[in-house]
This record gives C-alpha cells, structure tokens and sequence, in this order.
C-alpha cells in the first residue's frame, strides 16, 4: 500500500502527466503485489467512464465555451455596467457580475477565467485600471465558474461520491452569491485604495432598459439550468444538453454572432477539456478499487476518528490536506482521488456530504487562483502577460476574502444546506 | 485531423441523444431506453478519444517543476515508459472486448464488444501520438543543432 502510494507520487513529481503516473503504480502494483490480472485496467476504466452524470461535464463545458464565443460576455458586461458603472470601480464590479452570470452557464472555472480575461483585462486597462489588478479581477471573478451551478467540481464530486448533483447544484447558489459579494467589497476597497479606475456617467433607464433586453436572451440561461433542476423539470445532465442547444439558438438564430468556425473553436476546445478531465477520472477509478481493496478509507475512518470527533475539527483537517494536495496537484486530480475516500468518513461526523462537497469546492476552486498550479492563475497571466510573481503580489486582498468566505462555509454549514433543505420539503 | 473531426461529431450527437431522451419525456412519452444508454456508451468513446487528442496537443496535467531540470533525455525515456503502459493496457483492453463479444447492451442490443474496443483504440492512437510528438521533437533539435 504504501510503496504505491509512493511510486504514485515519485513518478508524479518526477513529470510523468498526472494521469499516467496513476496508470502507472497501479500497473505495478496489480503485476507485482495483488495476483489479480490486468484485464481489470480496461474493466475499471470502462466502469469509470460509463455514467450518465459525467454527460454533464462536456456539455457545461461546451456551453460555456460556445457562450463565450458568442459574445456574451460583452452584453453581460454592458448590462453590468449600464447598473453599477457609474459608482467607484465600477467596471470591476461589472466584470464580477458578469462572471457570475457567466458561471452560470459554464461549469469550469478556467475557461471563464480565459473568457473573461481575453474581452476585459484591455477594457478595464483603458478605464485607468492597473493591468495587474485587471488579470487578478479577471482570474478571481472566473474562478466563480465551479461555486455557481452549473458546475465541474460538483458533478464529479456528486458523482464519485454518490452525492444528488441537483442538492449540490442548488447548495452551490448561495454561497456563489456570497462570493460575489466578497469579492465587489474587496475589489471596492483596493480601488478606492489605490484610486483604479475612471468614474462613468449614471445611464438613464432607457439606456438600462436596452442594455436588459440585448441581454434577455442570455439571461434565461443561468436562470433555467436552475430553475429547471429545482423544480426537476431535468437532470444536471440533461439540464447541459438542453443548455449547448439554447446557446446555439442565441447565437445562430437569435443574434446571429456565431459563426461555424467559432462553434468548431469551442468544441476543440472542450474536446481537449474533456480528454484531460475524463482520463484522470478513469485512472482514478483504477487507483480508487486498489484503494478499496487495501481498505483505505476504513484505515483512514480509524486514524481520523481517534484523533477528533469534532466535525468542524475534521472539516478543518481536510481542507489543511486539500489544500496542500491542491497546492502541488491540479485540482481536479485531488478532487477524483480525494472523494472516495473522504465521502464514507463524513457519516461518522455527522456532516452532511452536501454541505462537505461544497467546502471541498469552495477549497478547490481557491487552488484555482492561488499559486503554485493554479490554473484559472495560469491563463488569465498568460492572457495579460504578467508574471506569477505580480499576480501574486496585488491578489492577496482577494485571496484573503475567499479564505474567510471559505471558514465561513466550514463553521456555518446553513450557508450551504438552506437552499437545498427549503427545496426538499416543498 | 480525423480523430479530433470524430470526437467533436461525437460531442454534439451525445447532446442531441441526451436531447431526444428529454423531448421523449416531455412530449412523445414512449419512455425509450436507448437514448441514456446510447449517450453513456458515446460519453466513453468521446472520453477516451478526446484523451488521445489531449495527447497530441499535449494537455494532461503534470508536474514540470523538476522534469525541466532533468532536461529533454528524461522526457524521451518518460515518453517511452508512458507508451509502454500504454500498449500494455490496449494489449489487455483487447482481451477484456473479446471476452464479452457475446454479451449485448440490454436497451440497444449492441455487443458489448463495441463499447469495450474504446479502449485498445483510444490507447494505440495515445502511444502513436506520444510518440509522434517525441520524433518531431527530435527533428526540430536536429535542425536547430
């Protein structure tokens, strides 16, 4: 067990992909130690892949990118702005908003986060912003993407851990709203710290008026995916199919923007997603029946129980580990390794594993866009051509904020259950 | 580039099964079996070959904080031992079909041999496309030295 684990991490650290290193100790170990045969690689990988939830990751991703493509983010932008634009910083609050509404579509963080940095780290640099400041706003506001349903995280938390994608998606609203706020608040006092920024004209109500019907159409989405799960109208994953065609509609029919090369652009792009996110998944399928046969998670169960039975101690001991897992892994490994065998110990602490999966997330998603291998971080200084370094200097305001937002998730489990607990009784 | 055409036709068919099983629901109410398992088995197939493509374009996460040290030997000989695992696993993924050659889906009647190829395919096109990259790496040093 242990020298698996080890080669697992040797051969991880040593730069073998992620998903190969676990193909890899697995292969070893099944030749070397379990006299089983290796038919069970491809039977394990054909038993990971084959679920009706997962459906849901390639179509968020696909509608996200598709939505993206069409030029939603300007009218999301320019709805934003046509509200808030005339306070202090209020472009940046724009482009907060408009990664909410935006996560409401897509599922992955970093693709919002590329998103929104392509279209408006030039916009918020004319406006008098410091370029620094506008990859930071840009990454942070992306990484809303996994909070807000629709999400990656969620689904495959939901999904390996035997958890309703729906509880998690509609336990996912209120604390992506709360996010949203910590993060005008921390933006509203950098700027007017700093003195970012150039203040806009207050629009008239015409203005708002035309700036909410160009967006309408775009509105009904984030809306529906919801609304549609909450009075189970459809399935997470149907929800994503239904989204992928409602995006095609507003772009080919209703705005006309979307053109047959960009559709092809973003079905490239969530193919490459795709392949990266759903081969770890397989390969961890592997790793966790090894796992299961070594009893991991009842050794764990033991070792953890025996030294806390507070709930709140455990939350906080796992996020410690998730977040030094999620600080020298990508994230969506630790999430596909770390769910089955974190999931079974909550039943022993009397928390409740939506309210878990939604702190691992809220965990998860503070990897994207803290260093060292965040990746929504990664993108948007890639697209503002910065270095690491300056991200990281003008984004601990921010990081700060979602660290607290995160401890208040942990010691305040209402923050998540309310919502999916109003639901269930109605 | 023929894999990555297949994939993207297999994306957006998944979204019109996944489609046709919600308006069957809603409006026709048959209560078809196949589209969930015909999504499903399309889910695989996409999964694995989109694998392959992030491959070819070089997408799997990994760790490069020490392989840059170690300089470009090192990535040729992790190359050759991912291709190696690679094979092995299409080698047994062949068994693993062949076994259930006789055995059909319950709502398409598919053999379940259709399905299970998705692996020994995906993995020769991932081992081809490792590699691939690894001898254009070597011309393009070859031309710059």
């Amino acid at each position: 067990m242990l020298l698996f684990l080890i080669l697992f991490l040797v051969t991880m650290a040593l730069g073998f992909p992620i998903a190969f290193a676990m193909l890899l100790a697995s292969l070893y170990f099944i030749v070397s130690d379990s006299g089983s045969d290796l038919i069970i690689v491809p039977q394990q990988i054909q038993d990971g892949l084959n679920s009706f939830p997962f459906l849901a990751i390639p179509f968020f991703v696909l509608a996200g990118n598709l939505m993206a493509e069409a030029g939603v983010i300007n009218r999301f932008v320019q709805l934003a702005q046509s509200l808030i634009g005339h306070v202090r910083g209020g472009l940046a609050h724009a482009v907060i908003l408009s990664g909410a509404l935006l996560s409401g579509v897509s599922g992955s963080g970093t693709a919002d986060a590329a998103a929104l940095g392509s279209t408006m780290i030039p916009a918020l640099e004319k406006q008098g912003y410091k370029k620094d400041f506008a990859v930071v706003l840009c990454a942070f506001s992306g990484a809303l993407g996994p909070i807000i349903p629709p999400s990656i995280f969620l689904i495959i938390y939901g999904a390996m851990g035997n958890v309703s994608i729906g509880q998690l998606f509609l336990a996912g609203v209120v604390p992506g709203i709360l996010m949203v706020l910590v993060l005008m608040a921390t933006s509203h006092i950098v700027v007017t710290r700093k003195g970012y920024g150039v203040q806009m004209p207050k629009t008239t109500l015409a203005e708002k008026g035309l700036a909410l019907k160009h967006a309408a159409f775009d509105l009904v989405l984030p809306l529906g995916i919801i609304g549609g799960i909450r009075f189970g109208i459809f399935t997470p994953t149907e929800a994503g199919a239904v989204a992928v065609l409602y995006v095609l509609f507003i772009g080919l029919v209703v705005q006309r923007s979307l053109s047959f090369a960009q559709i092809l652009k973003a079905a490239r792009e969530t193919v490459d997603v795709l392949g990266a996110v759903m081969l770890l998944i397989a390969m961890a399928t592997i790793v966790n029946y090894i796992l299961a046969l070594f009893q991991a998670s009842d050794h764990l169960a033991a070792a953890v129980v025996g030294l806390s039975s507070n709930p709140i101690m455990f939350l906080i001991l796992t996020n410690l580990l998730v977040i030094f897992l999620g600080s020298i892994i990508e994230d969506t490994a630790v999430l596909v390794l770390m769910t089955p065998i974190l999931v079974p110990l909550l039943d022993n602490f009397h928390i409740d594993p939506v309210h878990f999966g939604m702190v691992l997330c809220m965990n998860l998603t503070i990897g994207l866009v803290a260093p060292p291998v965040g990746l929504a971080m990664f993108v948007t200084c890639s697209i503002g051509q910065i270095s690491i370094e300056r991200f990281m200097r003008e984004s601990w305001p921010f990081l700060l904020a979602l660290l607290l937002l995160l401890l208040a998730l942990i010691v305040f489990p209402s923050i998540s259950l309310w919502l999916p607990h109003q639901m269930v009784h109605v | 580039m023929i894999v990555e055409a297949i994939t993207i036709v297999t994306l957006f068919v998944m979204v019109a099964t996944t489609l046709i099983g919600v308006l069957d629901r809603f409006v026709f109410g048959f209560g078809l079996p196949w589209p969930e398992e015909l999504a499903r088995f399309l889910l695989i197939w996409s999964s694995l070959l989109a694998a392959a493509v992030a491959a070819k374009h070089q997408s799997h996460f990994r760790l490069t904080f020490l392989s840059d040290r170690f300089g470009p030997k090192w990535t040729d000989f992790m190359d050759v031992v991912c291709v190696i695992a690679v094979l092995v696993v299409a080698w047994k993924g062949v068994e693993f079909a062949m076994i259930f050659n006789t055995q059909t889906s319950p709502a398409l009647g598919l053999p379940m041999s259709y399905v299970y190829a998705s692996v020994p395919v995906s993995s020769v096109l991932i081992a081809f496309y490792i590699v691939q990259n690894l001898l254009a790496r070597h011309r393009s040093a070859g031309k710059a030295g």
